[in-house]
């Protein structure tokens, strides 16, 4: 009897799709919704594990943007030491959407949040990039003169970007009390001060994460009507959860609620493309082989897969057209 | 003591000034000659071989036996070594044309923090010092002897469009950094005589090797900064602090 199912493809069931693979040969996870060029511009922000993508997207001859290139005197390990070339400017982590929404608003002047300067041990940090100087500035002045610099290169990404590139990381955060900017680290966890009057946690839910994304591409398209955005979640776990959940929940409870926004978003803008390289670490049928021992960081061989897939699913040519592939699997009636 | 004094190019003004303070004004003779350019320091070129420094550098070390008989550095000689501060590989790089140290607040240009700065100059001088640590830990008490100041550069001829302000900003810090760091393991260093410099800092013209040299100081130069590397060596002698310390 005929059924919906017995017209899907492969890739659509378990069987086919995952089962009868090892995790290195799965195939067809991925398959791009619009075509990234050679011309297209391309920047990139994120949590920790974007660095992989934006570095592949350098290495790999894409246009891909850095408005704050490192000054030309220093090495690369010393340019990715002092945070340059991870990322399109040197903003290092941004762990969340809202994070991002307020890099942007910062650097166009309209929002000055109270966190200035923190001081630690006499050095001096930028609250909202506090990894890019290791040790700190020497002076206030210093760290002041820089951020100045950053910002303004910010401010010139969007209308220079026709592929947003955005790793979403954790819904977990600190913000500060008052103004509600969110800092990408806990104040006294490395750096800063931490003063719960002024400091509270926020773990952001499904719907406020996606109206921040949302506000995101509004801004962004306003500035390049044009621009196109590519979405992943970053399958590297917390280190710490702030809620009175055990770690390993609170880490599912936060991807999935970043998976979800994606998929939402996905669905619906056709100009946003969701990548799963959540999915190609994390897993259950990866079967963990993509991490080191700590099942937290993500093994060179996890990253080199992910991007092997990117890619490759580009590589392979033009973005798939829903519908088209159609073969007719076995597996239907077990669907 | 014989003094003994080697280095890189700068050390040809010193040779040709000791070689006129000991015609004309009776110094003690001194064996001052270069081993080698200023190229050579930018790679390893020195080991520790048996408890001794040995220069690894082809040049260098045939010119260590060739002018002074010896094969490495041994802790009863006093040696003032002329490198360091050849800040024009710093200042010269291209890319100070887009960037400036955050100090100056330079408008538009990408700010090097302290700290970036400070791994550059580093990078920069990464074998010198680790050639003065070596003669440090084998018992060798160095002097150093100081690059004149820069050489105020003409565009035409270096091809840097590079303003003297920023050219000056880096030689001076770089210059208190390379300070900084032989204070902290109690080497001393001669610095160029302050009156060889014009009112910006850069090397007076009628000190300057002139032409198409853009970093030398001239014979008269050797002249005042010899006069001033004998002055601190008999400040030294009279604090007994050159006297070597085998211990």
């Amino acid at each position: 009897m005929d059924n919906p199912y017995k017209h899907q493809p492969s890739k659509s069931f378990w069987r086919s799709a995952v089962a009868e693979f090892s995790p290195i040969e799965m195939d067809g996870v991925y398959e791009p919704r619009f075509e990234i060029t050679p011309e297209m511009a391309i920047s990139a922000a994120g949590s920790c594990f974007a660095q992989h993508i934006a570095r592949q997207f350098r290495q790999r001859g894409y246009n891909f943007q850095d408005f704050e290139p490192a000054p030309r005197m220093i090495d690369a390990e010393t340019a990715d030491e002092f945070g340059y070339t991870q990322y399109s400017a040197r903003y290092g982590n941004i762990y969340s959407v809202r994070q991002l929404v307020q890099l942007f608003e910062r650097a166009e002047g309209r929002f000055e949040p109270e966190d200035h300067v923190w001081e630690t041990g006499g050095r001096f940090y930028d609250p909202f990039r506090p990894s890019v100087q290791p040790g700190g500035f020497a002076t206030e002045a210093e760290c002041l003169v820089e951020r100045r610099f950053h910002l303004e290169q910010v401010a010139k990404m969007l209308k220079k970007t026709d592929l947003f590139v955005f790793t979403f990381g954790l819904t977990e955060a600190w913000e500060n009390l008052n103004d509600h900017a969110v800092l990408p680290t806990c104040p006294g966890a490395d750096v800063g001060t931490f003063d719960p009057e002024r400091y509270g946690f926020k773990n952001f839910r499904f719907a406020e994460i996606l109206e921040d994304a949302e506000t995101f591409i509004l801004y962004a398209r306003e500035r390049n009507p044009e621009m196109k955005f590519l979405f992943t979640v970053s399958p590297v776990p917390l280190t710490a959860t702030a809620t009175d959940q055990h770690v390993l929940p609170a880490t599912v409870y936060s991807k999935s609620v970043l998976r979800a926004v994606c998929g939402e978003l996905t669905m619906k803008y056709d100009f946003v493309d969701y990548y799963p390289s959540y999915e190609l670490v994390a897993s259950h049928p990866m079967r963990g082989l993509f991490y080191r021992p700590n099942m937290r960081q993500v093994a060179l061989e996890g990253v080199a897969r992910v991007m092997d897939v990117f890619f490759g699913a580009h590589a392979a040519g033009a973005a798939v057209q829903n519908g088209s592939d159609t073969l007719v699997s076995s597996d239907a009636a077990d669907a | 003591m014989t003094l003994y004094i080697c280095g890189n190019s700068h050390t040809r003004a010193l040779r040709a000034g000791a070689m006129y303070l000991e015609e004309h004004e009776g110094a003690e003779p001194m064996v001052v000659f270069p081993l080698g350019t200023a190229d050579h320091e930018a790679a390893p070129f020195s080991e520790i071989v048996d408890g001794q420094v040995v220069l690894t550098n082809d040049r260098f070390h045939k010119k260590l036996k060739q002018f002074f008989g010896f094969s490495s550095f041994e802790p009863q000689h006093r040696w003032g070594i002329c490198l360091g501060n050849h800040n024009s590989r710093i200042f010269r790089h291209e890319g100070w044309l887009s960037a400036a140290p955050t100090w100056m607040n330079a408008k538009g240009k990408t700010p090097v923090s302290e700290a970036l700065f400070q791994r550059i100059v580093e990078d920069d001088q990464i074998y010198i010092r680790r050639f003065l640590t070596q003669l440090i830990s084998t018992g060798v008490r160095p002097f150093v002897i100081s690059a004149p100041w820069p050489v105020r550069p003409d565009p035409e001829l270096t091809g840097i469009k590079l303003s003297h302000d920023v050219i000056k900003a880096i030689d001076t810090r770089a210059r208190v950094l390379f300070s900084e760091w032989l204070a902290e393991r109690d080497i001393a260093i001669v610095t160029p005589p302050v009156d060889t410099a014009d009112e910006d800092g850069f090397l007076k013209p009628d000190f300057a090797k002139g032409g198409d040299d853009p970093c030398h100081g001239n014979n008269k130069y050797g002249r005042a900064m010899m006069r001033k590397v004998l002055a601190h060596e008999a400040k030294m002698a009279q604090s007994g602090e050159n006297v070597t310390r085998l211990a």
